[in-house]
């Protein structure tokens, strides 16, 4: 039982990087951002191109995913998100999802494209592993979790106690108040959406040895992150952490329970009861109805 | 002018029923497709167009009249396929009431799907529907002794011919009777209540429309199209498989609607006939084909958000400001 | 100004559908045209020859390893059968059964395809035998391995009967192979305890029936089955599986998986969770990438091996990756190989029976010489031969006609442990 436990813990610190992604990206622009699964991918593929053509260290790898998220982030919300709140007529939530369905359609079958529907992985990051309970953890995904962990002790602390953090914040919660306080909301809007990848990004990269970067990977994480995003009510930044671990421990427990392919199934029911009972998520603070 | 008199006299009458002279000449033209089809493989294509064409119909009433983008249309779709080809094979139904039985079931799970999230944002009933649209094809995967999961559904067929026209002319009949009934909606006093939502959720709230009811009825509707498409679907190609649910298959057919134009119902139907050829022609550019998909969506939704059903507008307005 | 639009709507419709029948003809046409280069040199007498590649979709790499193989078993004959030049015309049967099945009709009546052959999808393969009994053109050698195609052909064998054989059995044999050596090192000692096997495999249609079969053939040699479930293809995360297996008390683990990413994250958290069963992990070895994403931690494993016949294999492998820049693996690229040098045999020996190559022809002789086993193909560079009997779509199993080795894994290569007569070295339990 207690592997299943750290399976679950494991799994769950994972979404709770690429769920806050999500979630900031949702919470500050109004963008359920359907492509987010993608992120995961460039993250993949850039660590992987960096460990195996440039032959650098493992972390700096996983830097270099994060950063090339990042980039790919800022670029992709200035060709679309950026144009399209300029022009958007109609329902914006709803325009900007299929916009994020196109940008999935597109980079993942340029990854396809480019790079054929091959794997490309590596065997391991780091040498080792460690005991816990009666399994064996391998350093890889010890280190990959502690990244994990550091990152958003780190994100928060940028949240919190950045001019730029607060300045997030502040459009996250009143658009038009914060532009009256003189808060650049384009560059927000920029920063964010590029953030917000980067974390998905760095996910990919981090675990590269253990998922390898093919053309349909970020379909699970993607999947994943939105039911935590559900599940502890949209744009509710702080219990996304939260979130995420539960998560994890559901997939875990359906699977170890009621059998690996009714994994999602389960998901999907304890999505309906939330809905049902609570339906602005566990810990939901502001729901427009 | 003598045309347009004709013209007016033509369109009362065909107006109760949904149609007007323009539409029941492209159906005219339909109907004669197989007559003048040089082959076989035209009249399977106009069929396939017509196919994905009535599906993007059915999807175009949600997301062009409430807004609500249905992402478990090809879930919904599958589940009615399934149905109908196990009804057949289990109980020995006849494919033609199990594509009914179908059609009301998968309506029933879209109602489940409205009661829960058609108080809420439309983005939630696009997840949910999402969701559910996956869980489907896990169940279906899941359960192998039943529909033989991804080893694959022989399906009876619907015809004892293994020629076209039949085929052709049953989905004809379902997609015009889907234009119809769908047209017949929007243009009575539902169909305003439908665009009030569509467009300002709140203010149509304050002048007494409940959203939960008219979206409600709206994604019933819809999912019933997807029902019985799908029932089709199903006795047409013969063979299933979960992957008929999958999310690409979503993405072709909110393609085809998006770029037909919200809030029309036949720039669906029309952009089906001319953007399934071209997709068809495209195949052999692979995954080529698909980022184009998702650079049309992106730059329709960005710069032509009307769609092709806006051109005419576009070309009037543009009419009207030379002969100023 | 609404007639207008109506116009320009009919109009447009019935332009779109021709317009594009004269483009993808076009595009077609170049498309073949570059491949067979000799065409123009030869005399009238052409036999246009659909092939059948998922180029797009799921399968997409190995649909381009089946045309970039037909190309090479073409080449081998310079597009020639006689005096007739065969004409190549590669289909994208994709991975959806309607879209297949409309572009393979697409090339019979458009482009006059009078022969088919080729293909991997067991349901793509289900909608290709309505087609070719539709149009009674003949279908060459499918490699689809689903009992489905079996069951549909023997509904109505006379019907189906243009669908003449495809070149992989039922996957029963598969389960029988891996119980005779189970059996065998229960027998001596290798493993001890009650006969306790775990199954697993991916949700797909492989995965589906390589399982039952582990089910159906372990379990009537009195194999306790305590576990049985299938996951999602693309899963990494196994430690919930993998616990409840360990849990299960299995000493056998046996399966298939067909995603190399899967594999490997199956193979090396059941090594970190330290599952200590004997692992049977079916196909591993079908993705030429496998020993780069698993490491270490396939020591030990059973698969199955296809393995070459005789030097060819070595050269054909030499020759592929000139070709395409990759290396090719055996159970793909190496089998559509054989499956393409195999129909090109066929039709050189209706060719010289009939003196004539055209649809009617090949039926007869496919439906007449092959179907019944008359015709021997005792040329492949896999398997000893290929044959078939009277009223079985799948091909004859056994040693002296369709046999896969099974393999372990040793020091970081497989290695032949079974059968006894052809093993390279031990199997190591």
């Amino acid at each position: 039982m207690i592997n299943i436990l750290i399976s679950g813990i494991l799994r769950g610190g994972m979404y709770v990087l690429i769920a806050l992604g999500l979630a900031l990206v949702y919470g500050v622009m109004g963008i359920p951002n359907f492509a987010h699964g993608e992120y995961y991918l460039i993250g993949a593929y850039a660590a992987y191109f960096a460990l195996t053509l440039f032959g650098v260290s493992p972390v700096i790898a996983i830097i270099f995913a994060a950063l090339i998220g990042f980039v790919f982030g800022a670029v992709i919300e200035k060709i679309t998100f950026a144009p399209l709140r300029k022009r958007n007529t109609g329902d914006w939530v709803t325009n900007a999802f299929m916009i994020g369905a196109g940008i999935q359609l597109i980079i993942q079958n340029l990854a396809q494209y480019l790079f054929t529907a091959n794997y490309f992985g590596v065997t391991q990051l780091w040498e080792g592993s460690i005991k816990l309970g009666s399994i064996n953890i391998s350093y890889d995904r010890l280190v990959a979790f502690a990244i994990a962990m550091c990152t958003l002790a780190a994100f928060w602390l940028f949240l919190k106690k950045t001019r730029t953090g607060i300045s997030i914040l502040a459009v996250a919660d009143d658009e038009v108040g914060a532009m009256l306080m003189g808060v650049d909301i384009k560059r927000i809007h920029t920063l964010t959406y590029a953030m917000g990848s980067m974390l998905a990004a760095l996910a990919g990269g981090a675990l590269i040895s253990i998922t390898p970067a093919y053309p349909t990977m970020g379909t699970a994480p993607n999947l994943a992150a939105w039911f935590t995003v559900i599940l502890v009510g949209v744009g509710n930044l702080s219990a996304v952490a939260v979130g995420g671990f539960m998560v994890g421990l559901i997939e875990v427990f359906a699977t170890y329970f009621f059998g690996a392919a009714w994994q999602n199934v389960v998901s999907l029911i304890v999505i309906i009861m939330i809905l049902l009972f609570k339906p602005n998520g566990l810990f939901g603070r502001k729901q427009k109805v | 002018m003598k045309d347009n008199k004709i013209y007016e006299t033509l369109s009362k009458p065909l107006s109760k029923i949904g149609l007007s002279p323009i539409s029941l000449a492209a159906f005219a033209a339909m109907a004669l497709f197989p007559l003048v089809s040089p082959n076989e493989y035209y009249t399977k294509l106009g069929l396939t167009c017509m196919l994905w064409g009535t599906l993007a119909m059915g999807f175009d009433f949600s997301v062009g009249y409430i807004n609500v983008a249905n992402w478990g249309y090809a879930g919904l779709m599958g589940l009615g396929a399934y149905l109908s080809a196990l009804l057949n094979k289990y109980f020995g139904i006849s494919p033609w009431i199990g594509i009914l039985i179908g059609g009301v079931v998968v309506a029933v799970l879209g109602l489940l799907i409205a009661l829960l999230t058609m108080k809420m944002d439309a983005m939630f009933a696009a997840l949910l529907a999402w969701f559910v649209g996956i869980v489907l094809q896990n169940i279906i995967a899941a359960v192998p002794n039943i529909t033989r999961g991804a080893m694959g559904l022989n399906v009876r067929s619907l015809f004892a011919t293994p020629k076209t026209a039949p085929y052709y002319y049953t989905m004809f009949v379902i997609c015009i009777l889907t234009f119809c009934v769908l047209k017949l909606v929007v243009n009575s006093k539902f169909g305003l209540s439908f665009r009030a939502l569509g467009q300002d959720i709140e203010a149509a709230k304050a002048i007494g429309i409940s959203p939960l009811k008219y979206r409600t009825i709206n994604f019933v509707i819809s999912c019933f199209v997807a029902g019985i498409v799908g029932g089709f679907y199903g006795h047409y190609v013969g063979v299933l498989s979960p992957n008929v649910l999958g999310t690409k298959n979503v993405v072709q057919i909110l393609v085809i609607a998006y770029i037909g134009g919200r809030g029309s119902i036949w720039g669906s139907l029309l952009c089906a006939f001319i953007l399934m050829p071209i997709f068809e022609m495209m195949n052999s550019l692979a995954e080529i084909k698909y980022i184009i998909y998702g650079a049309l969506l992106i730059v329709s939704m960005i710069y032509f958000p009307g769609g092709l059903c806006k051109i005419p507008e576009k070309i009037k307005s543009f009419k009207a400001e030379k002969n100023k | 100004m609404k007639k207008a639009i109506s116009l320009a709507m009919a109009a447009l419709m019935t332009m779109s559908v021709v317009m594009t029948g004269c483009g993808n003809s076009g595009a077609n046409g170049s498309g073949s045209e570059s491949s067979s280069g000799a065409e123009a040199a030869s005399g009238d007498k052409v036999l246009k020859v659909a092939v059948g590649c998922n180029l797009t979709g799921t399968g997409a790499k190995a649909g381009a390893g089946f045309q970039t193989a037909t190309e090479m078993a073409l080449e081998d004959i310079d597009y020639k059968i006689g005096d007739y030049t065969i004409k190549p015309i590669y289909v994208d049967l994709t991975d959806d059964p309607e879209k297949g099945a409309l572009a393979l009709e697409q090339s019979i009546v458009k482009d006059g395809a009078q022969v088919c052959m080729q293909g991997w999808f067991t349901t793509i393969a289900l909608t290709s035998m309505d087609v070719v009994a539709k149009y009674k053109v003949p279908y060459l050698f499918n490699y689809g391995a689903g009992v489905a195609i079996d069951e549909k052909y023997e509904a109505d064998p006379e019907y189906y009967s243009y669908y003449i054989a495809k070149t992989f059995p039922t996957t029963d044999f598969i389960a029988e192979e891996y119980r005779d050596i189970i059996d065998a090192a229960f027998e001596n000692g290798s493993i001890t305890g009650d006969k306790k096997i775990a199954i697993y495999g991916e949700d797909t249609d492989w995965g589906h029936s390589i399982g039952s079969n582990f089910e159906k053939y372990f379990g009537e040699a009195g194999y306790d089955i305590v576990y049985d479930e299938y996951f999602q293809a693309g899963t990494t995360d196994f430690y919930a599986i993998l616990s409840k297996i360990k849990e299960s008390g299995a000493n056998v683990v046996g399966g298939t998986i067909n995603t190399p990413a899967t594999a490997a994250a199956f193979l090396k958290q059941a090594k970190e969770i330290g599952l200590d069963a004997q692992i049977i992990c079916h196909s591993l070895n079908e993705n030429a990438d496998w020993q780069s994403l698993c490491g270490d931690a396939a020591e030990g494993v059973l698969d199955m091996m296809a393995v070459y016949v005789d030097d060819r294999g070595a050269e054909f492998e030499k020759a592929f990756k000139e070709k395409a820049g990759y290396d090719a693996s055996i159970a793909c690229e190496g089998v559509a190989y054989d499956c393409a040098k195999m129909t090109f045999a066929a039709l050189q020996a209706c060719y010289d029976e009939y003196g004539v190559l055209d649809t009617d022809t090949v039926y007869k002789f496919g439906s007449e010489e092959i179907a019944t086993g008359k015709w021997v193909y005792d040329d492949s560079i896999t398997q000893t031969c290929y044959k078939w009997e009277e009223g079985k779509i799948s091909p004859v199993v056994g040693e002296d006609a369709f046999y896969n080795c099974l393999a372990q894994v040793q020091d970081g290569e497989m290695v032949v442990v079974w059968p006894e007569n052809r093993a390279k070295a031990e199997a190591k339990f």
